[in-house]
C-alpha cells in the first residue's frame, strides 16, 4: 500500500525590518511621480527587506554585486535556519531526524549550495540526502517539494524537509527605469521550511496528504521573466503581459491534475496560490473562476510581505493551517508560477 | 441526475426538471407541502453538477420557489451552511442565465436561491420573507445581495425586522426585473428569456461577476479585476 505522505509542519521567517511600502520608496530615493505611483498602487502595504545601510539623507547606500552576493549568503542561511527551527518545533522533530533536504533559492548563487551551509550551521546528519534547486524562480517551491515528497513516499519511515530561502533585496538594482521600479516595488525577503513525512502519530490533523503534481512550461514566453546581467548585477525583467499569459494558460495544468483524480474545480475546498502580484492573482482568479475568498491568504501575504518568490505559497499554506478550518477529506490545490514561463500545481487531501 | 437527452423530463424527489434545446426548467414539485432543508441541499447540488457538467442550455428557470422549507428543530451545524453557500456559488458561476419565477411567498432558503439568480420575475402578490433570524441563524448571502439592491434601510427592515418585501417594492428597487399575471406567465417568460439570453456567454458571465463584486472593491482593485476579466473575455 502506498504511504500517505503529508505536510507535517511549516515554519516561516522574515529577515531585517518590516517597512511600509511608502518608506521603501523613500529609502530607495524615488522622486519620479510615475515610479512612486507604481509603489503606491501595488496592493502591498509592507515588506521585509535587508538594506546594507543609509546615507545622511536616509537613502539606501549603493551595494556592489559582491556585497549583494554576501548578503544573500548570510541572510538566506540565517533566515532559513529560523524557518527550519519553527517547522521542527511544530513537528517535534530535531535536525537529526531529517533524512532528506531540498533547498530552493533564486536570489543568489552559492556553491556549495544552501543545503550544505544549513547542514553545517544546524548540525544535520552527515548522511542526509539533499538537493539544491537554484534559479527556477517563484515557481520553484513546488519543484522542490516534488523530490521531498517522492523521497518520503519511497521511505515512509523517513522525514524530508523543504526549505525556500529568498533574499530578494540581494537582487535589487537602483536605476530610474520603470522595469526596475516594478521589481523593487514587488519583492520582499523571507524563508519557509516544510517538513514532510508519513509517520502516523504525526500525520493527523496537520497538513494535507500530497496526492500529485502537474507542470506546464510555456516556452514561447521564455524571456518574459528573467535575470539579465548588466556587468555587475542581475536586474530582473518582468514582462507586463505576464499576468495575462499566466491567466490564459492556467486552466490547462489545473484541469489536467484534477482529471487524474476525477475532480473538478468545484471540488477544491482550499486554494494556495503564489502571491506573485495583484495582477497575477486577479488573472488566476478570473480564469479559474474562483472567488476572492479562495485567495484571501495569497492576497494577505502579498499585502504584508510582497512577493516572497519561491516560499510565498508556503506562507499562505501556513495561514490556512492556522485558520483550523480544513476538514478531513477536504481537497487543497497549490499553484506557483514563475520564469520559463512556468506553472506548477500540486493537489492534496486533508 | 440523468437528464442528458434534449427535450427530456425527469422527476426527482423534489424537482421536476425539463431540458429543452436551450432551456432548462427546474420546478420544485408542487405536490410537496414542505421540503426538507437537507434534501434541498442535496438535490440542488446534484442539479448544479448536472448543469455544469452536462447541460448545454443557456438559460435555467427556477419555478415553485414558494415551497416551504422545513427547518430542522436543532440549528444545523456550520458545515451545512458552508455547503449551502458553495452550491449557490456554484449556481451563480455557471455560464448560464438563471431566472427565478416567483408566485407568492419566497422564504429564507428559497429567497437566497432567488437572489443568486441573475433575474427574477414575479406576480404582484409575491413577496420575500427573510425569517432566518427568528429561527436562530443568519440569512446567508441575502445580507450581501439584498443590501446592494435596496440599500441599508430597506434591507434592515427585511432582514432584521423580518418585514416582508413586496414584489412591487422589489420591482421598484431592481430586485425583481419583471412583473407578470399568472395567466400570462408563458408569454411573459418567453419574451423575457428572448430579451435576456446573451449573445456572448463568456462576456455575460464575466460582466455578471464584475457587477456582483462592484460594491465590494476599491477603484484600484476593480480596475485590476476588469483588466483580468477583459483579457479572458477577448482571449480566443
Amino acid at each position: 500500500m502506498e504511504s500517505q505522505t503529508r505536510l507535517l509542519g511549516i515554519g516561516t521567517a522574515n529577515p531585517g525590518k518590516s517597512y511600509k511600502q511608502s518608506q521603501i520608496a523613500e529609502m530607495l530615493g524615488v522622486t519620479d511621480s510615475k515610479i512612486a505611483r507604481i509603489f503606491n498602487n501595488s496592493h502591498i502595504k509592507s515588506r521585509n527587506v535587508c538594506f546594507a545601510g543609509f546615507d545622511e539623507n536616509g537613502t539606501v547606500v549603493e551595494e556592489s554585486g559582491l556585497d549583494l552576493w554576501h548578503k544573500h549568503r548570510k541572510i538566506a542561511v540565517e533566515t532559513g535556519e529560523k524557518a527550519i527551527e519553527e517547522a521542527l518545533e511544530i513537528t517535534g522533530l530535531t535536525v537529526q531526524d531529517i533524512d532528506y533536504i531540498a533547498c530552493v533559492t533564486s536570489t543568489g548563487f552559492l556553491c556549495p549550495g544552501l543545503s550544505a551551509h544549513l547542514i553545517k550551521k544546524m548540525g544535520f546528519r552527515q548522511n542526509i540526502q539533499r538537493i539544491d534547486i537554484v534559479g527556477m524562480g517563484c515557481n520553484a517551491g513546488l519543484n522542490g517539494m516534488q523530490p521531498v515528497v517522492n523521497f518520503c513516499k519511497l521511505h515512509p519511515e523517513k522525514f524530508g524537509l523543504l526549505v525556500c530561502s529568498e533574499v530578494c533585496s540581494a537582487m535589487y538594482v537602483k536605476d530610474e527605469s520603470i522595469g526596475t521600479a516594478v521589481v523593487n516595488s514587488l519583492f520582499g525577503d523571507g524563508s519557509t521550511a516544510a517538513v514532510f513525512g508519513s509517520a502516523s502519530e504525526l500525520s493527523e490533523g496537520v497538513g494535507a496528504e500530497v496526492l500529485g503534481f502537474e507542470s506546464l512550461i510555456i516556452p514561447d514566453h521564455i524571456d518574459a521573466m528573467r535575470f539579465d546581467f548588466n556587468g555587475e548585477k542581475y536586474p530582473f525583467y518582468l514582462d507586463r503581459q505576464i499576468p495575462y499569459v499566466l491567466g490564459n494558460n492556467i486552466e490547462k495544468p489545473v484541469k489536467a491534475l484534477l482529471e487524474k483524480y476525477g475532480l473538478k474545480i468545484r471540488d477544491i475546498d482550499h486554494w494556495v496560490v503564489h502571491s506573485g502580484g495583484r495582477k497575477v492573482i486577479d488573472s488566476i482568479v478570473y480564469n479559474l473562476n474562483i472567488s476572492s475568498h479562495d485567495v484571501r491568504h495569497t492576497v494577505d501575504v502579498l499585502s504584508q510581505y510582497g512577493n516572497l518568490s519561491s516560499g510565498a505559497f508556503m506562507f499562505s499554506y501556513k495561514r490556512l493551517l492556522d485558520e483550523k478550518i480544513a476538514q478531513k477529506g477536504d481537497n487543497i490545490f497549490m499553484i506557483t508560477m514563475g520564469p520559463g514561463t512556468t506553472v506548477e500545481c500540486c493537489l492534496g487531501k486533508f | 441526475m440523468e437528464v442528458n437527452n434534449v427535450n427530456a423530463t425527469i422527476e426527482t424527489q423534489l424537482l421536476i426538471v425539463n431540458e429543452d434545446t436551450n432551456l432548462t426548467t427546474i420546478e420544485f414539485n408542487p405536490a410537496l407541502e414542505t421540503i426538507d432543508m437537507y434534501a434541498l441541499l442535496n438535490e440542488l447540488r446534484n442539479i448544479a453538477n448536472y448543469l455544469e457538467d452536462e447541460s448545454n442550455s443557456a438559460v435555467v428557470i427556477f419555478k415553485g420557489l414558494s415551497a416551504k422549507i422545513t427547518i430542522a428543530t436543532e440549528i444545523p451545524e456550520a458545515d451545512f451552511f458552508r455547503r449551502w453557500e458553495k452550491v449557490l456559488n456554484q449556481l451563480e458561476k455557471l455560464p448560464k442565465v438563471l431566472i427565478a419565477v416567483l408566485n407568492g411567498a419566497c422564504e429564507n432558503f428559497m429567497m437566497q436561491l432567488a437572489l443568486c439568480c441573475d433575474y427574477r420575475i414575479a406576480t404582484e402578490d409575491s413577496y420575500f420573507i427573510a425569517n432566518e433570524l427568528e429561527k436562530g441563524f443568519l440569512p446567508g448571502i441575502t445580507t450581501f445581495y439584498l443590501t446592494k439592491y435596496v440599500g441599508m434601510g430597506l434591507a434592515r427592515r427585511t432582514i432584521i425586522a423580518g418585514i416582508p418585501l413586496t414584489a412591487s417594492t422589489a420591482f421598484k428597487e431592481g430586485v425583481v426585473d419583471s412583473m407578470y399575471k399568472v395567466v400570462e406567465l408563458s408569454e411573459v417568460l418567453d419574451a423575457f428569456v428572448k430579451r435576456v439570453t446573451p449573445k456572448n456567454m463568456k462576456a455575460f458571465q464575466l460582466a455578471t461577476r464584475l457587477l456582483r463584486e462592484s460594491y465590494a472593491n476599491s477603484y484600484e482593485t476593480a480596475l485590476g479585476h476588469y483588466l483580468a476579466a477583459q483579457h479572458k473575455c477577448i482571449d480566443q
